[in-house]
């Protein structure tokens, strides 16, 4: 879907994005990062608006001489309000698809259903100057989907919902990739948000792309399975005691839940032989993941 | 992924398998909107092209009733009221000019700033020049039917309603036709660039609105004042005058020449205002195009 070779932006002495390669691909894609990571600059040099040096493809596009092509089967949704002052959202949305090049006929009906989509019904016939914060990011939703996009940039998608409108434009998004076929760049702060929608994520840290993969990659990344979690009929603290006299550092999490870390060379088979040897019923054990949140955290300071 | 209560309303999609207009197709799309825009509420267009109307019809009333009589100017200038209704009722098209710049033009860019509408546009295949020319000739449109079809309708009127005795004396007054049409490109020039220029210059309406009538009035009068006291074509930096004194050149028109300049400042200051306006909104685009658009974790 985005194929990126040595691409390379500087802003005078500062390198946005620093000879950046990467392969990205999937439904729906978190792109995380901290402020100045180089997201901004990524997203202008792949709808072709900035001039960069290096390779980027986007759809099989070229970003460098097609940018006018890739906005017309990209959607963008922005972060701050980009509206039309005195317009109803049916008006904008159908001006939106008019402007991707949809005849005026069809860029109507598609207005409609893409407002009706993000659950505004007969609210879109309203001035948007009206609307509720929750309103308003449905319309701009809408407006991205008008033109039928094969790609959605979304851009803190979730900001100021109440919980829920959130869960209502989660799901909208979990949706799009089934219903209408088209791929999710998510750009957002909310890690919680990431870890329900997202299938993929890309992580950007000083220009650089520090991680592109899965979530489930992101999540297991370190590839280790000396990290469990178990959890037993009783007495969580007796299963603890015993590993750690065999060379593990456990933590007691509940009077049935502990997580262990095993030694260099032990296997799952060591805990289950010290709970047999005291009688302990091992009730699950599972590789230990960490939370989305926690996986960031750990690609930006390996990044350090 | 949680369980969610909410529901999926969908009429039916399907993809879009149609051909998508060309992009340089776009302005079109731009103008269109601008017009439905400015036609939306009466008292932005609507009213002022009333005012326009009662123009025509007085101009139409004066040189039908009132051909041969001489009109008396002051300072020993004379003309009959029909020569005078034309360049007479072509200033009132231009101040009609100058109010719809008020209630349309100062805010055109203004407001799409204000909003964050650059990122709405340039987030998609619409470029600067689609953006530029789309505005451009929207708003120009909603302006030239004052400022050019009055003064035309008007030179008609003069030609055909004065009354001539025969064809030699109706030949000569035919070159009113393209003069009025000339008169009203320069005057739908002047209120079409120089406000969209002040309009490009912040993201406030009423900022823009407050600097462009400012602009034109005060700076303007100052140029004025001073080209006069000092006799130099400095007063051409008023567009009023500058217009008028076009316009009293094409027609003939017995104007006294303290308030005139000559034709070719009148002309170099026009187009000079004319193309730095045209320049800074060209900038401004450009600028917000690449702005516009970005992440935000």
């Amino acid at each position: 879907m985005i194929e990126l070779d040595g691409l390379e932006k500087k802003f005078g002495a500062i390198n946005a994005l620093a000879k950046v390669t990467a392969t990205i691909d999937g439904n729906i894609i978190g792109l995380l990062g901290p402020n100045g990571a180089g997201k901004s600059t990524l997203l202008k040099c792949l709808l072709g608006l900035i001039p960069f040096s290096g390779r980027a493809t986007v759809l099989g596009l070229s970003a460098a001489t097609e940018g006018s092509a890739i906005r017309d089967r990209v959607g963008y949704m922005p972060e701050q309000e980009a509206f039309l002052a005195g317009m109803s959202a049916v008006e904008l949305c159908t001006y939106a698809g008019e402007l991707s090049g949809l005849p005026r006929t069809e860029a109507m009906q598609r207005a409609h259903a893409a407002l009706y989509y993000a659950g505004l019904e007969d609210k879109r016939y309203q001035p948007i100057d009206g609307y509720s914060t929750g309103m308003k990011q449905r319309v701009k939703l809408a407006q991205a989907l008008v033109h039928d996009p094969e790609l959605l940039f979304l851009d803190e998608p979730t900001n100021g919902l109440d919980p829920k409108s959130r869960d209502e434009m989660l799901t909208l998004i979990t949706d799009l990739p089934d219903r209408r076929g088209c791929a999710i760049i998510l750009s957002t702060h909310l890690l919680p948000d990431v870890e329900r929608v997202c299938d993929h994520a890309v992580i950007m840290h000083q220009g650089a792309v520090r991680f592109v993969g899965t979530i489930d990659e992101l999540r297991g990344a370190r590839g280790r399975d000396t990290e469990l979690t178990v959890e037993v009929k009783a007495d969580a603290q007796k299963l603890a005691d015993a590993l750690t006299e065999s060379g593990a550092t456990c933590t007691v999490v509940s009077r049935i839940q502990l997580s262990v870390d095993l030694p260099a060379n032990g296997t799952s088979e060591l805990v289950f032989r010290r709970a047999k040897d005291h009688g302990l019923q091992i009730r699950g054990l599972e590789v230990r993941r960490e939370s989305v949140e926690t996986a960031f955290l750990r690609v930006l300071g390996d990044a350090k | 992924m949680s369980e969610t209560a909410s529901t999926i309303h969908d009429l039916g999609y399907k993809r879009y398998l149609g051909t998508r207009r060309p992009s340089s197709t776009r302005w079109r799309v731009i103008t269109r909107h601008q017009i439905a825009t400015g036609w939306k509420t009466w008292w932005r267009y609507k009213a002022w092209l009333v005012c326009a109307v009662i123009n025509t019809v007085v101009a139409a009333m004066f040189i039908f009733v009132a051909t041969g009589k001489t009109f008396h100017l002051g300072h020993g200038l004379a003309t009959t009221f029909a020569d005078f209704a034309l360049p007479f009722s072509i200033g009132m098209f231009n101040k009609i000019g100058f109010l719809i710049s008020l209630t349309i033009g100062a805010g055109v860019i203004a407001g799409d700033m204000q909003s964050g509408a650059f990122t709405f546009y340039f987030a998609r295949s619409t470029r600067p020049g689609d953006y530029l020319l789309g505005k451009l000739a929207g708003y120009g449109l909603l302006i030239a039917i004052p400022t050019m079809g009055g003064p035309f309708l008007v030179a008609c009127m003069r030609v055909g309603l004065a009354g001539y005795d025969n064809l030699s004396e109706l030949v000569p007054q035919l070159w009113l036709l393209p003069k009025a049409l000339a008169v009203g490109a320069l005057s739908t020039l002047v209120y079409t660039a120089v406000p969209l220029g002040w309009s490009a210059m912040v993201s406030n309406k009423r900022y823009a609105l407050g600097m462009w009538a400012g602009y034109y009035l005060i700076a303007g009068g100052v140029f004025a004042g001073i080209g006069m006291s000092t006799d130099t074509p400095l007063a051409a930096g008023d567009l009023a005058i500058s217009l008028n004194s076009v316009a009293g050149y094409l027609f003939d028109t017995p104007i006294r020449e303290k308030f005139m300049v000559g034709v070719t400042p009148a002309l170099i200051s026009i187009g000079v205002q004319a193309g730095l306006s045209i320049a800074l909104i060209w900038y401004q685009l450009t600028t917000a195009q690449k702005a516009g658009v970005g992440g935000a974790t």
